[in-house]
């Protein structure tokens, strides 16, 4: 077989260089940095994004005995797939995701678990999956745990303190995924109404609090998911500063994006109303401008640790409901060259939060093989073009065709952002857009 | 090895020396000449969160077989877990009541443990959800022991639902940690082992010797085997509501099939049983599954003298 030749401008470690990659099979073989004889070109080599906060929504099919269980699976099968999802992340750049465990049927035993990797072998693009934490539940594996927090009963939702930290101690050690919202504070705000006023910032700067308290007392390795707000954010950097084992935690692409004011509008960037606002409804909730700056900063700055999509698809009838959410896969790559272009992200700071973070914090596997350039590296790259725009226009991006995503929508129609994707390169297996 | 304090939640929490341990202490204490006053005071505490039969009527008598007694409840509805008590509360309760052990049953999976972090006395798992039962996976154990004389170097062929049996799961992990097991599992392709059992078993087959083989037919191992183990398979299991007859017809165990089976074979289940063993095979010399059942009786009485120290 002809080994792969890529050759382009490359993003390493510590800069941006010309450089011509050898793949053989799923591995780099090997690497040689080129003063010339590269193409002036405006396309960008990143080591392979990995998005590690992704909703595929599909399970493995309840028995039809279980009715209940079995409506739940049609429903969430009707806003994605691992099939679609797959197929999203990859026009989206991403060589990897890793997929929630908030199921109807949620995966938290060695049996359920395995089923579901099953089910996830449908998707086109590879797929890692979180293990739930659950009242009952204890760790079976070296694997990365979810806890949910919320004040509304699910499947997989603590809805107090003190169960989960009945919970925790069977979880000593282990690497802790945390969705951070105090349900304590959110159940005193009952009342119906937009969530940015009914799950206000304290809720997410109490349960931070908290969650810093048990990683000390369980010895977690814990992770903050979609952090949204300064204070939550500058309470992980004020225990860091005297804990051994970092909290890690992550930014999403709408909390960096769009903002809400006092009154309730909600805008783009700073600038423009949003027709819409109903479609980014989302737990936690849109922040102040105020907060949606500091996000944008603490991210480029190292504050945060690295960007997670929050891939949440719901169909637009299951949005009208009030469903918490919006879709990121298909659009992911073009995102990070707004933050280029925009927000004064350097390549290698892409790199960083879209590939190299991301695998260092989700296992040791994934850490050896995955988020740097380097012979023996898999063979996995995100291919950026920072001169051509990516632009959604209803279900479809123009001049490329239909969003993959299942719900065939995306909270960026109208908006064009500054780059797209031109391949993606998993384990050697090249996927080219042009 | 003492047993004397400890919980029982789990095969997976369980050595083979320890599992060896205490399968050899069942006759000890079934033939014991003290036994009926072997657990004189002792009162065992009943969390029943959900109906079963078979399991708690053998804890039962096996209590009072020892000489001790039993209390708590066996259904769920008569009690403050209807004013939406937690488990942990209700377990923390029954803690102070002065038991001596408890027995739990819990339609959700891990509550058994759960139970055992909120107990200070030891907790038996009586089976929690589609997760674990310890006591049937070591009567099952101690039936092939009883019948074969030993767990190493036997070849075992498992029948039916493997997808979804909690018993064939349990008893295939047990039977990993022995020397040179081979496993034959027979079922329709939709619910077939799963694939994390089958990597145990390939791993188990580089390291202990074992081997093991995936197959659809009973007819073409019906020879080899040392025992037959059958599970029920459940209609709504399969995709197809047509199969269900076929499989049913497949999955069938006839009298006349085990003709040439070794003298030694046993036929066993975990019962209740549908139509997966024709009445007629009850009559061979195979029908080992009503004795299987019998044991459940003395495994558990083993295990509770274990655990409350009363024997060594």
């Amino acid at each position: 077989m002809e080994p792969l030749i890529l050759s382009g401008n490359v993003v390493f470690a510590d800069g941006v260089r010309p450089a011509e990659i050898v793949v053989e099979g799923a591995t780099i073989k090997a690497v040689e940095e080129r003063g010339h004889g590269v193409p002036d070109t405006s396309e960008v080599i990143f080591p392979g994004f990995i998005d590690i906060h992704v909703h595929a929504r599909e399970f493995p099919r309840p028995p039809e005995t279980d009715q209940q269980a079995l409506s739940g699976w049609e429903s969430a099968s009707r806003k994605e797939t691992f099939s679609t999802a797959g197929s999203a992340a990859i026009d989206g750049g991403v060589t990897l995701y890793c997929a929630m465990p908030n199921d109807v049927v949620p995966p938290d035993d060695e049996h359920s678990y395995s089923r579901k990797i099953e089910t996830a072998s449908a998707s086109p693009c590879p797929a890692v999956l979180f293990a739930a934490v659950t009242r009952c539940s204890e760790p079976w594996a070296d694997l990365a745990y979810k806890v949910y927090l919320d004040s509304q009963p699910s499947s997989v939702g603590f809805a107090s303190w003190r169960d989960l930290e009945e919970t925790l101690p069977r979880y000593r050690g282990c690497r802790m995924f945390f969705h951070a919202e105090d349900p304590e504070v959110l159940s005193r705000f009952a009342a119906p109404g937009p969530r940015w006023k009914i799950r206000p910032p304290e809720a997410e700067f109490r349960a931070v609090e908290r969650i810093l308290e048990l990683t000390a007392k369980f010895d977690l390795l814990s992770h903050v998911c979609h952090v949204s707000t300064e204070k939550a954010v500058v309470a992980i950097q004020a225990y860091n500063r005297r804990s051994k084992m970092p909290v890690t935690c992550e930014a999403t692409p709408h909390h960096l994006f769009f903002s809400v004011d006092p009154d309730g509008n909600v805008s783009c960037h700073g600038d423009g109303t949003v027709q819409n606002p109903g479609l980014l409804e989302c737990n936690p909730p849109l922040r102040s401008e105020h907060d949606r700056r500091f996000l944008l900063e603490a991210l480029r700055d190292g504050l945060v640790d690295l960007l997670a999509s929050d891939h949440a698809p719901h169909t637009l009838d299951d949005k009208r409901r009030g469903a918490a959410g919006m879709p990121h896969l298909d659009t992911l790559g073009p995102f990070a060259g707004w933050l280029m272009r925009d927000c004064g992200f350097s390549p290698v700071r892409v790199s960083e939060i879209l590939s190299t973070a991301p695998a260092k914090v989700m296992s040791e596997d994934l850490n050896r093989r995955h988020g740097v350039i380097e012979p023996g590296a898999a063979a996995s790259f995100s291919i950026m073009d920072l001169s051509r725009e990516t632009e959604v226009e209803g279900a479809t991006i123009k001049g490329r065709g239909p969003l993959q995503t299942r719900c065939g929508w995306s909270p960026f129609s109208g908006i064009p952002l500054p780059a797209a994707v031109k391949g993606t390169i998993i384990f050697g297996k090249q996927y080219l857009f042009w | 090895m003492s047993f004397q304090g400890r919980d029982i939640i789990s095969m997976n929490d369980l050595t083979r020396e320890e599992i060896d341990e205490i399968l050899t202490k069942v006759p000890v204490v079934r033939n014991h000449s003290e036994k009926k006053r072997l657990c004189k005071g002792k009162v065992s505490a009943m969390l029943f969160f959900e109906p079963s039969t078979r399991t708690r009527t053998s804890f039962e008598v096996a209590m009072r077989n020892l000489g001790g007694e039993t209390g708590g409840f066996y259904d769920v509805s008569i009690t403050s877990v209807t004013k939406q008590e937690s488990l942990w509360d209700t377990v923390k309760i029954h803690d102070g009541y002065g038991f001596d052990v408890m027995v739990i049953r819990h339609p959700l999976k891990g509550a058994a443990r759960l139970a055992a972090e909120a107990a200070r006395i030891p907790v038996i798992n009586a089976g929690d959800g589609p997760n674990q039962h310890p006591t049937q996976t070591l009567l099952d154990l101690y039936s092939i022991k009883e019948t074969q004389g030993d767990l190493n170097g036997l070849t075992i062929a498992m029948v039916g639902d493997l997808a979804n049996g909690r018993t064939v799961h349990s008893l295939t992990e047990a039977l990993l940690k022995y020397e040179g097991c081979r496993l034959i599992f027979i079922s329709p392709r939709d619910l077939a082992m799963p694939r994390f059992l089958i990597d145990k078993c390939a791993k188990a087959a580089e390291e202990r010797g074992a081997s093991f083989v995936e197959a659809s037919r009973i007819e073409d191992f019906i020879t080899e085997v040392d025992v037959l183990y059958m599970t029920r398979i459940q209609s709504e299991r399969l995709k197809e509501r047509a199969a269900v007859e076929k499989f049913r017809s497949i999955y069938r165990l006839e009298a006349s099939m085990l003709k040439d089976a070794k003298p030694s074979m046993k036929v066993m289940h975990p019962l209740p049983r549908v139509t997966e063993i024709a009445q007629d095979v009850d009559a061979t010399s195979h029908a080992y599954y009503f004795q299987q059942a019998g044991n459940g009786l003395f495994v558990r009485e083993a295990l509770l003298a274990l655990i409350l120290g009363v024997i060594e």
